[in-house]
C-alpha cells in the first residue's frame, strides 16, 4: 500500500485511468470518427447479408478501394448485371479508404470466406499498384482486416520486424490505438487552414522524389504473392473473380506480374487504365472519377462482362 | 534501434530486469554486453571500430600513467588522440576531402573527373572519439584516474543511453559511476528518469518529427518558388526540429541512465531563451561546448592572450566544432559564423557582467528577439545541401511576403505544436530551476504527462524521421 501512496504511482494511475476512458470512447463512439470506419465495422453484416441471400440471387462483391468506390456505378452495375445475367443480383463492397492488396486478402479470408459468405462473382478494382506487394501496415491490418486465426500469419510475415510486430498486437488489443491516426487529420483538415493544399503540395513533390531515390537504390522488383494468394483463396471456393484497372488520371498498364497471376488463375482482367482515357474534368479531386466518368466506365465493364464467356458463365450458374 | 521505437524500449525493459538482479561486476558486464548488442543493431561490422578505438586509448591511459617522463606521457596522449582522430578523419572526412581536393585539381585541369570516396559512416563515431579523448587528456593531466579495468573503461566508452548520440560525458563524471554500486532506482530516480524520458519522447516524436515534414519541404523546393514567410517559418520549424530531435535524445539518454542509476551530464537548458550568443552556447549541446572549451578553447590560449588571439582561438574552436557536425563546408562555415558572432560580441562588450536585473524587459526581450532569429539564421547554413541554396533561400526572405496555405499551414502546425512547449519552458526560465515541475503538486506533473502521452499518440509526424545527429 506504502507503493499506491507514491507520487509517481499517482501521476502513473492518472494516465492510465485517462487511457483507459479513451479506449472506451474509441470502443463505443468508433462510428463517429469517419465515414470509412463505419464502412470496415459493416463488413461482418455486409458478409453476413451475402450469405443470407437466396441462392438463386447472383451474388456480386466489390473489392478495392476508394478508386472502386467512386469509379464504378454501383445502381447501374447492378440493374444491368441482372439483365445480363437474368437473375437478381445481391451486391456488396468491400472498399476501405488507402487499401490496397494486403488489406482485401485479409479481410476477404476474415469476413466472407471464413464465414462462408461466398459471392459468385468478385470485381476487384485496382489502380496500377495496388496489387502489388508491398510493406504494409501491421497495426492497422491486425486491428481491422485480419482474423484471429491468420494473425500468427501476419505475425510471421513481419519477418522479426520487432516494431511491426508490436504494433500488431497493440493494434489487436487496443482501439484507441488502432485509431490513433485517424484524429490528427480529422482535425487539421478541418481546422488548420490551408492543410489540404498544402499536404497535397508536399506530396506531390515527395513522390517523384521518393521513386527517383527508390530508383536509384533498389532494383525494380514487382511480386504479385498475396494477389495470387487471394486468387486461390477465392478458387477454392468456386467464385469467379474479374480484374479491373480503374482510370485514373493519367494511362497506365498493369504490372506484367498481376498479368501472369491473373492469367494463371484464370482470372480476366479490364485493363482500362492505358486503355480508357478520361479528360481531366471527370477527375474533381485530381485522383477519382466522378458520377458520370463512373457511369460511362460501368457500361465499358459491363460490355467487356458480356463478351467473356466465363463470366457470363459464372453470372448464369 | 531508436530511442522512440517499441523495440528500443523491450531492449531497456530487458536489461533493466537482468541488471537489477546482479551485483557490480555483473551489471557492467551485463551492460557492456547490451551495449555491444545495441550498437551491433545499427551495423554489426563497427563493432570491431568500437572495441579498437577502446583498447587503444585503455592502453594509452596505461602508457600514460606507467610513464615516469613527461616525454613519454606526451607520447602516449599524442598517439591516443593522433590515431583516434585519423579513425575518425579515414571514416568521417576522407571522402569529403578527397572529393574537394580532385574538384581542386580538376579546376586546374590536372584531372579529367573528380574522385568519389564513399564510405560508410559509423554510427555515433564523433560521440566515442571524443568519449575516449576525454579520458585519455584527462590521464594526461591527472584529472581522473587510471582506468585498469577493461570492462569499466569500455562500458565507458560504449555505455548504450549515450552511446551513438551524446551527451558526450566526461571521464571525470561517468567513469567513477562504472566503478561502484549504483544508487537503486527509488522514487526520486524514477521520477526524474520519467520525466526526462516522456518528455525528451514528446520533442522527438511531436515536436521534430512534426516540424521535420514543413521544414523539409522549404529545403527541398525550390527557392525561386518559395515566399519569404513560407522560408523564414520553413527555418523556425528546421529550429524546432534540429532542437526537438537533438534535445530529445539527450533526455531520453539522460532518464534511461537515471533508471539504471547513472547520472549523464544535462545536454541543453532551454536554447532558445537565450539572449547572447554566448548564452545560447552554455544552452546548446552544452557537453560540446564544454567539450570544445576545455579541451581546444583553454589550451589554445583561451582568452589569456589579448583580443587577437582571443578571437583566433574562438574562431578556430568554432570552425572545428562546425567541422565536427559532419564533412561539408556548410557546417564549417556555420562553426565560423557563430565564431564570428561571438568574437563581435566580446568585441563590443556583450560579456561584461552586467546584471540581467537591472536591464529592462524590454531590452531582455530585444536581446531574445535578436539571439533567436540570428540562431535560426545560421541554421539556413546548417541544414542547407549548398551555399547557393543557403543563399538564394536567405535573398527569398526579403521578398514575396505572401500569405499562402503553406505559410498558414507552418504557421498553425508551429502554434500548435510549439507554443504549449515553450509556454512550459518559459515557466522552467522563469523559476530557473529545471526539474520545477518535480517540485509542484503531483497533479500538476500528472496534467501535463496526460497531455504528452495523447500529443504523441495522436499527432505523430506524416512521416517519421529519424534522429539527426546519428549521423554527426
Amino acid at each position: 500500500m506504502k507503493f499506491l501512496h507514491s507520487n509517481e504511482t499517482k501521476v502513473l494511475l492518472v494516465l492510465a485511468c485517462v487511457l483507459g476512458v479513451l479506449e472506451l470512447g474509441a470502443r463505443v463512439f468508433e462510428g463517429k470518427l469517419s465515414k470509412d470506419v463505419n464502412h470496415i465495422r459493416s463488413f461482418p453484416s455486409v458478409a453476413a447479408t451475402l450469405k443470407a441471400a437466396p441462392k438463386e440471387r447472383l451474388k456480386v462483391l466489390i473489392i478495392g478501394n476508394s478508386l472502386s468506390r467512386d469509379g464504378l456505378d454501383k445502381k447501374l452495375l447492378k440493374t444491368e448485371l441482372a439483365k445480363l445475367s437474368g437473375r437478381e443480383v445481391e451486391l456488396a463492397a468491400m472498399h476501405p479508404d488507402a487499401s490496397n492488396i494486403s488489406q482485401w486478402y485479409y479481410g476477404y479470408r476474415r469476413y466472407f470466406d471464413q464465414t462462408d459468405s461466398i459471392p459468385d462473382l468478385i470485381f476487384l478494382g485496382t489502380g496500377r499498384s495496388h496489387l502489388l506487394d508491398a510493406p504494409a501496415e501491421s497495426d492497422r491490418l491486425s486491428a481491422f482486416y485480419v482474423s484471429l486465426s491468420d494473425l500468427p500469419q501476419l505475425l510471421k510475415e513481419q519477418a522479426g520486424d520487432v516494431e511491426a510486430i508490436s504494433k500488431a498486437i497493440l493494434a489487436r488489443t487496443s482501439l484507441l490505438f488502432a485509431h490513433r491516426a485517424r484524429v490528427q487529420p480529422l482535425l487539421f483538415y478541418n481546422l488548420v487552414p490551408g492543410y489540404t493544399e498544402t499536404t497535397q503540395t508536399i506530396a506531390v513533390r515527395r513522390e517523384p522524389l521518393k521513386v527517383e531515390a527508390e530508383s536509384a537504390l533498389v532494383p525494380a522488383s514487382e511480386h504479385c504473392v498475396t494477389f495470387e494468394e487471394l486468387l486461390k483463396t477465392v478458387h477454392a471456393k468456386k467464385s469467379q473473380v474479374m480484374v479491373v484497372a480503374i482510370p485514373m488520371t493519367e494511362p497506365y498498364v498493369l504490372p506484367p506480374c498481376v498479368l501472369e497471376s491473373a492469367r494463371k488463375e484464370n482470372a480476366p482482367v479490364l485493363d482500362a487504365g492505358a486503355a480508357m482515357r478520361f479528360d481531366a474534368s471527370h477527375f474533381p479531386d485530381g485522383y477519382h472519377l466522378d458520377a458520370s466518368g463512373a457511369a460511362e466506365f460501368t457500361e465499358k465493364l459491363l460490355e467487356v462482362i458480356s463478351k467473356n464467356p466465363d463470366l457470363m458463365q459464372a453470372l448464369s450458374k | 534501434m531508436w530511442f522512440n521505437s517499441f523495440g528500443f524500449w523491450l531492449f531497456f525493459a530487458l536489461v533493466v530486469l537482468v541488471y537489477s538482479r546482479l551485483r557490480l561486476a555483473g551489471q557492467n558486464r551485463w551492460l557492456l554486453a547490451a551495449s555491444y548488442f545495441f550498437y551491433g543493431c545499427f551495423d554489426w561490422r563497427f563493432l570491431s571500430l568500437i572495441f579498437f578505438c577502446t583498447a587503444l586509448n585503455f592502453h594509452a591511459g596505461l602508457k600514460i600513467a606507467a610513464a615516469e617522463e613527461e616525454r613519454q606521457r606526451k607520447f602516449w596522449v599524442g598517439w591516443s588522440i593522433v590515431i583516434s582522430l585519423f579513425v575518425l578523419g579515414v571514416f568521417k572526412y576522407l571522402g569529403f576531402f578527397t572529393h574537394e581536393l580532385s574538384a581542386l585539381l580538376q579546376s586546374f585541369g590536372w584531372l579529367e573527373t573528380p574522385w568519389v570516396l564513399h564510405l560508410m559512416l559509423p554510427a555515433g563515431i564523433s560521440f566515442f572519439t571524443f568519449h575516449a579523448l576525454s579520458y585519455t587528456i584527462d590521464v594526461y593531466r591527472r584529472d581522473t584516474p587510471v582506468s585498469r579495468s577493461f570492462v569499466e573503461f569500455a562500458l565507458f566508452i560504449s555505455f548504450f543511453p549515450q552511446l551513438v548520440a551524446g551527451p558526450i560525458n566526461r571521464s571525470t563524471l561517468l567513469l567513477p559511476q562504472m566503478g561502484k554500486a549504483r544508487p537503486p532506482c527509488d522514487e526520486k530516480r524514477f521520477r526524474e528518469g520519467l520525466y526526462a524520458v516522456i518528455t525528451g519522447l514528446f520533442l522527438k516524436v511531436v515536436v521534430a518529427d512534426n516540424m521535420a515534414w514543413l521544414a523539409g519541404h522549404i529545403f527541398s523546393a525550390d527557392p525561386q518558388n518559395l515566399g519569404g514567410l513560407e522560408v523564414l517559418l520553413g527555418v523556425y520549424a528546421f529550429a524546432f526540429q534540429i532542437y526537438g530531435d537533438f534535445a530529445g535524445y539527450s533526455a531520453i539518454a539522460c532518464g534511461t541512465a537515471c533508471w539504471l542509476g547513472f547520472d549523464l551530464m544535462v545536454n541543453f537548458k532551454r536554447p532558445y531563451f537565450a539572449i547572447s550568443p554566448q548564452d545560447f552556447w552554455q544552452r546548446w549541446h552544452i557537453s560540446l561546448s564544454t567539450w570544445l572549451r576545455d579541451y581546444l578553447y583553454i589550451p589554445l590560449g583561451g582568452n589569456r592572450g589579448g583580443s587577437f588571439l582571443t578571437y583566433r582561438n574562438l574562431m578556430l574552436t568554432m570552425l572545428l566544432g562546425g567541422l565536427w557536425h559532419g564533412a561539408a563546408w556548410t557546417f564549417v562555415v556555420w562553426g565560423g559564423i557563430h565564431g564570428l558572432w561571438l568574437a563581435v560580441h566580446r568585441a563590443i562588450g556583450g560579456t561584461a557582467k552586467r546584471s540581467s536585473k537591472t536591464a529592462s524587459g524590454w531590452v531582455i526581450f530585444l536581446k531574445w528577439l535578436v539571439t533567436f532569429h540570428l540562431v535560426c539564421l545560421t541554421w539556413l547554413v546548417f541544414r542547407a545541401e549548398t551555399f547557393s541554396q543557403a543563399w538564394a533561400l536567405f535573398l527569398r526572405l526579403g521578398t514575396d511576403w505572401h500569405w499562402t496555405a503553406f505559410a498558414q499551414t507552418s504557421l498553425s502546425l508551429i502554434g500548435f505544436f510549439i507554443l504549449p512547449w515553450l509556454l512550459f519552458e518559459a515557466w522552467l526560465e522563469r523559476r530557473k530551476d529545471d526539474l520545477s515541475l518535480l517540485h509542484v503538486s503531483w497533479y500538476w506533473r500528472a496534467a501535463l504527462y496526460v497531455y504528452l502521452v495523447l500529443m504523441m499518440l495522436f499527432f505523430p509526424p506524416p512521416v517519421p524521421a529519424e534522429f539527426i545527429y546519428f549521423r554527426f
